[in-house]
């Protein structure tokens, strides 16, 4: 009785299991004998190969096996295989009925009876062609944007919302002197020098609570760090994408270290040149315009000296005379104004193209040219804005070569000293100006030099041509500021310019 | 977005596909599937000629040598066989006088083993395309 009934729950449980087998379509699932003849066969195993179970039971199962594995004994020593191992997963090339291939994944397992001797094997397969061209598409596809990632001449690092490296491109190996594998995971606030070091995870942070943006979308020059604890100038621009909870921001480096320093150059030796020429041909212009200006100056000398001849013994009529040429003499020295008048418009003439700009950023920017090399020279830097004191009626290029001038000079003189800070400080003025500092720790000026150090052609330095700060000097005078040094409180120089302030009012202008 | 582009505008064409070297086909046969095409890939030219299903087939991608027959008898036998869709042959043995032959058998393009990035499937996709415009006058 207890027999029978364990062998009835036996029956109704297989009958399950065989109801489960036949319902799964996308499974082939089938049996072998010791003798790898089918025994059992389902409807998946229909859909996949073609095979019909009529077919299929009784027949050896090397019949789903490509021709050269069969004459290679495949079939056979996978199921010696099998019963060593008790279970064997593969994916292998299986043929339909109708000869075509297809990649098949295969789970094989030794089945065996009460005694635990082998009775047969049990197989379930699955096509997984698709699966495997998916796949295929996902490497080729991977592979493609990588070697975008490697050819792509800026150097590109992709962040997550925590900041951290995602990807880092061949470029930005070569430029930061980091490997790809160094910086994964790191922090990319390591790729920068103080104090944006420090505050860069703030950055996103704010960015991402507020939304606001000041630099994604928009580009800006910075100061990057090489691996070595070198800084150099770079162009960022970044991107964003992705959405809630998972936005990576994609950032693109230009190295400005030989670009820009170059194009900087290039404008120094042109505004020289222009300098120069203006100059000589001011040199022109006032020998023309003294010739000129002898002329009334002559007719003023001789009217007055006949007026005052004639007021010796003046009468009605001489009156009337002296006063006809007084008339005249006023009329000349008018004429010399006038002439003089010409010669300052002629001086003035710049081609300054005067926007609002933002200071603190017109200011980053000159910094981070200006002070290529110098922190490798030991200098620190300081800045100091006044929020107050922004934005200007600025040509931007022209005044950041004025900052990239000073900067550049008081590193220099600094190469002697001990302490070598830089200050740059911004300050509002009276009567809508805005006042920009540079101070350094040097030496100082003499005061020998002092009051002529404007003029063109007046140099302290071995190798200039004593044109960079009368050129500083035009540009500042051209924006309508003025420039002058006096002593850092501190012992060393400091320069000031002026500029004007931009009101709201001037945006239409801009 | 499926990796898998499938042509959207029609039904995904199918490729019949033979080459004897299973590294070649099987790779072929990887890459056509994940452009979207359906595949019926076969080792010998003869099992590709018994399957029925290949007339439903609408390019033929074969290789020249084989040992069982070569890939130009394959066109003739199918054309004789009352298929109609346009062939492409490719040979690791390129010979102008090969390619003029296998031009007069009805292929129409020869392609020169290893393949180059994205030849194939940019040839399959102008054969078939000139085939619809010039209607079934393979045959």
């Amino acid at each position: 009785m207890i027999e029978g009934d364990k062998a009835n729950r036996h029956d109704a449980a297989s009958g399950t299991i065989l109801q489960v087998v036949e319902s799964a379509p996308n499974y082939a699932v089938y049996a072998l004998d010791l003798g790898g003849l089918v025994t059992v066969w389902n409807k998946g195993c229909e859909d996949i190969t073609g095979w019909a179970s009529s077919d299929a039971i009784g027949k050896h199962h090397s019949f789903l096996y490509c021709a050269e594995d069969v004459a290679a004994g495949v079939a056979d020593r996978h199921l010696a295989q099998v019963e060593q191992l008790g279970r064997v997963e593969q994916e292998s090339w299986r043929v339909r009925k109708n000869g075509s291939e297809f990649l098949a994944h295969l789970t094989t397992t030794a089945l065996r009876d009460e005694t635990g001797q082998l009775s047969g094997y049990g197989k379930i397969l699955r096509d997984t062609t698709d699966e495997a061209a998916t796949k295929e598409a996902i490497v080729a596809r991977e592979q493609h944007l990588q070697s975008i990632l490697d050819t792509v001449p800026d150097a590109m690092v992709i962040i997550d919302e925590r900041g951290l490296i995602t990807s880092f491109s061949a470029a930005a190996e070569r430029l930061f002197g980091y490997s790809e594998a160094d910086v994964l995971g790191a922090n990319v606030s390591s790729l920068m020098p103080s104090p944006d070091r420090e505050r860069h995870d703030s950055y996103i942070g704010r960015y991402l609570s507020t939304g606001e943006r000041r630099i994604i979308g928009i580009g800006r020059i910075v100061v990057g760090q090489r691996s070595d604890g070198t800084t150099f100038p770079m162009e960022l621009s970044i991107g964003e994408a992705g959405h809630r909870g998972y936005r990576v921001f994609t950032g693109f480096i230009r190295d400005l270290t030989e670009s820009d320093r170059n194009e900087l150059q290039l404008k120094e030796l042109q505004a020289e040149l222009i300098h120069v020429s203006r100059l000589s041909a001011m040199g022109t212009m006032a020998s023309t315009l003294a010739h000129e200006l002898n002329q009334p100056l002559t007719a003023i000398a001789n009217y007055l000296e006949t007026t005052r001849d004639l007021l010796v013994d003046p009468d009605a009529e001489t009156v009337a005379i002296v006063r006809d040429a007084l008339d005249e003499a006023a009329k000349e020295s008018h004429r010399a104004g006038h002439i003089v008048r010409r010669l300052r418009d002629f001086v003035a003439r710049g081609e300054t193209e005067k926007r609002i700009e933002d200071l603190p950023r017109l200011i980053e920017e000159a910094s981070a040219l200006g002070l290529v090399g110098a922190r490798e020279r030991g200098v620190r830097s300081f800045f100091d804005f006044d929020p107050a004191a922004s934005p200007v009626l600025a040509d931007r290029i022209q005044v950041q070569q004025v900052l990239v001038n000073l900067i550049r000079n008081a590193v220099e003189a600094m190469a002697q000293v001990a302490i070598r800070d830089l200050t740059i400080t911004t300050r509002r003025r009276p009567k809508g100006m805005v006042q920009v500092s540079v101070a350094d720790t040097g030496p100082g000026i003499s005061e020998q030099v002092a009051p002529q150090l404007f003029e063109a052609f007046v140099s302290s330095k071995t190798d200039g041509m004593g044109l960079g700060l009368s050129i500083c000097r035009t540009i500042i005078e051209a924006h309508g500021g003025r420039i002058w040094t006096e002593g850092a409180p501190n012992g060393g120089a400091a320069f000031h310019f002026t500029l004007m302030q931009a009101r709201p009012e001037d945006e239409h202008d801009a | 977005m499926g990796v898998i582009d499938h042509q959207a505008s029609e039904k995904a064409a199918l490729i019949l596909l033979s080459d004897d070297d299973a590294s070649v086909r099987r790779s072929l046969h990887l890459l056509l599937r994940s452009r979207g095409f359906g595949v019926l890939a076969y080792a010998s030219g003869t099992a590709l000629l018994l399957d029925p299903q290949m007339q439903s087939g609408d390019c033929l991608v074969v290789d020249y040598l084989m040992p069982d027959i070569d890939g130009i008898s394959i066109l003739r036998q199918l054309r004789s066989a009352g298929w109609c869709g346009p062939a492409i042959l490719i040979t690791a043995h390129y010979a102008d006088t090969l390619a003029e032959s296998a031009r007069e058998a009805g292929f129409a393009a020869v392609l020169e083993k290893p393949l180059r990035d994205g030849v194939l499937v940019q040839t399959i996709g102008e054969v078939i395309s000139a085939g619809r415009r010039a209607g079934s006058d393979h045959c």
